[in-house]
């Protein structure tokens, strides 16, 4: 697959899943990310941590009355750039694939 | 960890799986929500609708579903936000037409059945036209779950319609104000509730 740096760090299976939950959701609870996607803390936040270097999602911390703080995130719009040029990559690879066949 | 063209597209079908099933645990949250929030909206009439006709405060009728509403819609907002669910109309389809069609189908038909009846010579109590109208409100709330790709969003509507068909029932049988009041709070903690379950089964 012919991908730039941003999609050489999307193109592993955790960051492809995380990736792809912010792009359709755009904003989620971290718990709700952790959940969904079955990873434990730690995980979730290694991957995170690389994403969020590479400017591709961000986290932040939302007040929520009584209940405290709420850890969020959020794809940025250069993530939902990246990614979608990861997924037309992606797809070009399939159709070649399939091509061949 | 090396991964194939094939692999990632097979890891993003998987995702779209663990996606609807968050999806349609959400939805069947929210439907229980309004299995306590809707029948509360009955009770509060039927509690407060002697007092209010003592006093003579007819004002107050027009106000007395507030509190049930109000607690329905802050924990459908909470829970929808949490879980960053849309309802309708996202960034992408704005103006979408079919949304619109759909609020305005449900407002005629509403309007039908209301001006239908009176013109029919059937007078409702007021508990049974609220459900009626809670039985369109449900239908309208399945068709837009399910514009907004809301998994299992048919038994929303199912139940709408069964709501509906209940209510029109005890207007045709013509049950007193007591009667529907009770009828009523039964018929939408019912509707609403069996269609979060299901949702909640199938998430």
């Amino acid at each position: 697959m012919d991908l730039d740096d941003a999609g050489r760090l999307i193109h592993q299976p955790t960051r492809l899943r995380i990736m792809a939950l912010l792009y359709r959701r755009r904003d989620l609870a971290y718990v709700t990310v952790r959940d969904a996607l079955g990873l434990t803390d730690g995980n979730l936040a290694s991957h995170v941590k690389r994403l969020e270097a590479a400017g591709l999602m961000e986290s932040r911390r939302v007040l929520l009355g009584r209940e405290g703080f709420q850890l969020r995130y959020r794809v940025t719009v250069e993530g939902s750039a990246a990614f979608r040029r990861y997924l037309r990559a992606l797809q070009d690879v399939l159709d070649e694939g399939s091509q061949g066949l | 960890m090396e991964m194939t063209a094939t692999q990632a597209a097979a890891t993003l079908r998987e995702l779209e799986a663990a996606e609807e099933t968050l999806t349609a645990r959400t939805a069947g949250l929210t439907h229980l929500v309004w299995g306590l929030a809707a029948p509360l909206i009955f009770l509060t009439y039927g509690a407060a609708g002697d007092l209010v006709a003592r006093a003579g405060a007819w004002w107050a009728y027009a106000v007395l579903w507030i509190p049930g509403t109000a607690l329905g819609a802050i924990l459908t907002h909470h829970l929808w936000h949490q879980h960053a669910v849309r309802l309708g109309w996202s960034d992408e389809g704005r103006g979408d037409l079919r949304v619109f069609a759909y609020v305005g189908g449900v407002l005629a038909a509403g309007a039908i059945l209301f001006f239908g009846a009176r013109a029919a010579g059937v007078e409702w109590a007021v508990s049974t036209a609220m459900t009626v109208a809670n039985g369109l409100l449900a239908i309208l709330a399945g068709l837009l779950e399910r514009r907004g790709g809301v998994p299992c969003a048919h038994y929303g509507t199912y139940a709408g319609v069964g709501i509906l068909l209940a209510g029109l029932t005890m207007g045709v049988l013509g049950t007193g104000e007591d009667a529907s009041t009770i009828l009523g709070a039964a018929a939408t903690a019912a509707g609403w509730s069996l269609a979060g379950l299901w949702m909640l089964r199938r998430g």
